[in-house]
């Protein structure tokens, strides 16, 4: 296969198990942002190592691999700069990553039945959402401009998440995984 | 769901939305660590955290480009049809074109597809009651997707759909102006056109109570169509066959009318009065009054290529409804296909240089102190020469796109970032200093055994790349309308670069820190506080809104002098998004 052959490749792979490999890490590392930054870092590291790749090899296992250095690279650098940061134990990261170990190629069938879940909400609670995950304003400010607590609101988004579990967990496609 | 398990969830809530305590926190770390069914539960919902991080935020902020984005750019065709959607966005490109548009086309159309309003939807939800309990509407059939919006706006902002969304029955769609596309999974498309009100009534139907649509017919059975079509064109005492087959055909019903394909193409529109008229564009398509419930009356015509009929009520508001067949309708009347959108990477380093964006030119820089062009290197300059501050915003007047910098510090209040008056309160106190001009290479010249165009194993310095570099403590920023009316019928969507600390010299022992800063109208929008050479590499990825004015870059000294602060923007760009002018264009009915 030529050069540009097996970049393409590796490009088409990457951008498949992208939203995947983010998952992984947000698991690893629960704050979106700091999880966006891993993903950046693991971008960095897969690109440059990209000649290593073998094309016969799984990608995602192969790119969790890196995903999973730099989340303790940056937990590293976490406990070194902010020792006060509320985070799970290395040995609850470790046992987590461990179970973590198989990859499924069912990705995309889940977006879908998501997608399909987050459809049938209410249009507030959809809004609510959006809100939550957008990160242009926090909850505490959305919270202002309804004139509710805070603590509403984040009870409200825990029912929807639970809601939406259920919802996937219904769906015939993913019931008989 | 057992209590255990609902504590469990509230405790991961708790998690998803960092409000989780200590105490909280160490009992699910224990949990997590001895129990391996809560492991499990753990990955279930951080999964779905995950993707609905993913469907809600900015996706392109979310999803990032591999670093090689930095190669230069061919403008890229986006082919409206494209069967991308945001929920596996990224999945189905056609790869023929070369790996960087690749890239930049995925952001692009992550980022287009996947919109959310902000403050729009906040605003909207302040006259709305307190949280309500959430509920899931049951028996939701969905019968298309949305694959295309372009400019849209919507009567409620609160209902705006997404594209790539499913459609389901029933749903309505009251947009207030813009295009958007629906592509049943019969294979109808229809193209809606604001301002109009829609809803979905049937896998094969649509009502259009205002507004104007045009829809295409593409299904396996078109064939078969256009021959029923042609012999029905010579036999109208066919029409009883015609309303037979019509139950499996898409039709779009109106207040006064039902417009019923027969393999084609075609427009309708309708008044507020409820006066519809409908033009056929190829094929043939069958007109026929009906009351508003959708009951068919006795007045009917099939229409043909280039013909158009209208509906109207025959007499006072009580008389009946009759087709009357009209004038061929310019057929610019009806959007028929999407806007075509092409991708131009306008290269900041290039407009600080002198440039018109494109130009690629190199190596000037600008002093932050006056806001002059000059071609003074960066770095290396003597602390006796080192530009200090006024506190003072200084316009760029010699470069067209660049507004003008400044030196920021904090500690003499709050800072201007443009000349809108845009003013930032949350700099760190700074030295007030800078060692030298702003770059804009190239090379970056000193004398340092380090490069400082070198970040995350890419040297921003070699060919076909580009950096920005900022010496802790300046900012420059640039005026996106300036960009704009240069560029005249583009839409600046992105701002893209890869940034970081460039410093070399920080170990475990040796610890130098500078922050790093993107602002749009003074708002910050990427920042990365206490940053060195060992923080790595920052993919930044910004969408900018058509209202949004002023880019800011700004780099400070994080409070500890500036030595080693070097800031780096590699290959700083926005992406300009130039829309053809679709087939047709939006005109009122004469």
């Amino acid at each position: 296969m030529s050069n540009d052959r097996i970049n393409d490749e590796f490009v088409r792979r990457f951008v498949r198990c992208q939203q995947d490999l983010y998952g992984y890490i947000l698991s690893l590392v629960p704050n979106i942002a700091d999880a966006q930054d891993i993903l950046q870092e693991t971008a960095i590291a897969l690109w440059a190592k990209a000649d290593e790749y073998r094309v016969d090899e799984p990608f995602m296992p192969w790119a969790a691999r890196f995903a999973w250095f730099q989340v303790r690279k940056f937990r590293m650098y976490q406990a070194r700069r902010h020792r006060h940061m509320i985070a799970l134990s290395d040995e609850a990261v470790t046992a987590l990553a461990s179970d973590r170990g198989d990859f499924d190629e069912t990705s995309v069938d889940r977006d879908v039945t998501l997608q399909e879940c987050v459809e049938k909400l209410a249009d507030d609670d959809r809004l609510l959402l959006r809100q939550r995950y957008d990160l242009t304003v926090s909850i505490r400010e959305v919270a202002q401009v309804r004139g509710v607590e805070p603590g509403q609101l984040y009870k409200r988004l825990a029912r929807i998440r639970q809601m939406l579990l259920d919802c996937i967990g219904h769906t015939p496609e993913l019931r008989a995984e | 769901m057992a209590t255990d398990d609902r504590t469990i969830a509230e405790l991961l809530a708790s998690l998803c939305d960092e409000t989780i305590s200590p105490e909280e926190m160490q009992r699910l770390d224990r949990l997590l660590c001895t129990d391996a069914a809560v492991r499990r539960q753990y990955m279930e919902y951080l999964d779905l955290h995950a993707r609905l991080s993913c469907q809600f935020h900015h996706s392109a902020e979310t999803m990032v480009p591999l670093p090689s984005m930095a190669v230069p750019l061919p403008p890229i065709v986006i082919q409206p049809d494209s069967d991308l959607s945001p929920f596996h966005p990224l999945g189905s490109f056609i790869f023929s074109y070369s790996l960087a548009a690749v890239i930049v086309g995925i952001g692009l159309l992550v980022g287009w597809a996947c919109h959310i309003p902000g403050s729009q939807g906040l605003a909207s939800n302040a006259v709305r009651p307190g949280p309500a309990a959430p509920r899931i509407e049951s028996n939701m059939v969905f019968v298309g997707r949305i694959t295309d919006m372009v400019d849209c706006r919507w009567a409620d902002p609160s209902t705006e759909p997404f594209n790539g969304a499913r459609v389901p029955l029933g749903r309505k769609y009251v947009l207030a102006a813009g295009l958007m596309e629906i592509v049943y999974d019969t294979g109808a498309r229809v193209i809606l056109q604001g301002p109009c009100t829609y809803e979905v009534k049937s896998g094969s139907s649509g009502y259009l109570t205002v507004g104007k649509l045009a829809a295409r017919i593409e299904r396996k059975g078109d064939a078969e169509s256009r021959k029923t079509e042609t012999s029905l064109a010579h036999d109208a005492s066919k029409n009883a066959e015609i309303a037979e087959q019509s139950s499996s055909l898409f039709s779009v019903y109106t207040p006064t009318a039902v417009v019923t394909d027969l393999g084609t193409e075609f427009g309708v529109e309708c008044d507020k009065s409820g006066v519809t008229w409908s033009s056929v564009f190829r094929g043939s398509v069958k007109v026929q009054a009906a009351s508003a419930d959708g009951r068919p009356q006795e007045s009917v015509q099939v229409l043909h290529e280039n013909q158009s009929a209208r509906v109207e009520r025959v007499g006072n508001v009580t008389g009946g409804l009759k087709v009357v067949v009209g004038p061929p309708v310019a057929q610019g009347d009806f959007v028929r296909t999407m806007p075509r959108k092409t991708v131009k990477i306008f290269d900041l380093v290039d407009a600080m240089a002198g440039g018109d964006g494109f130009s690629g030119r190199r190596d000037r820089s600008i002093n932050p102190t006056n806001g002059q062009a000059a071609n003074t290197t960066p770095i290396d300059a003597p602390p006796a020469k080192w530009l200090v501050g006024d506190w003072k915003y200084h316009r760029a007047a010699a470069l067209p796109f660049v507004d003008g910098v400044f030196i920021p510090d904090g500690g003499n209040g709050p800072v201007q970032l443009d000349s809108a008056g845009h003013r930032f309160a949350e700099f760190p106190k700074t030295d007030n200093v800078s060692p030298g001009y702003i770059w804009a290479g190239g090379r970056v010249p000193t004398a340092s055994r380090n490069n400082p165009a070198a970040l995350g194993n890419i040297d921003y310095s070699a060919p076909g790349h580009s950096n920005v570099f900022l010496h802790a403590n300046a900012g420059i920023t640039f005026d996106l309308d300036a960009i704009r009316r240069a560029n005249p019928g583009c839409k600046v969507v992105r701002f893209r670069t890869v940034a970081g600390s460039s410093e070399k010299d920080s170990t475990a022992e040796v610890w130098t820190s500078a922050d790093l800063w993107v602002f749009v109208d003074g708002r910050v929008r990427f920042q990365r506080r206490e940053i060195n050479g060992l923080s790595g590499a920052f993919v930044v990825n910004i969408p900018i809104a058509d209202g949004d004015r002023f880019l800011t870059l700004a780099a400070t000294d994080a409070g500890n002098g500036v030595a080693n602060d070097w800031i780096l923007f590699g290959d700083a760009r926005l992406e300009l998004l130039f829309k053809e002018a679709p087939v047709g264009t939006i005109s009122p009915h004469p």
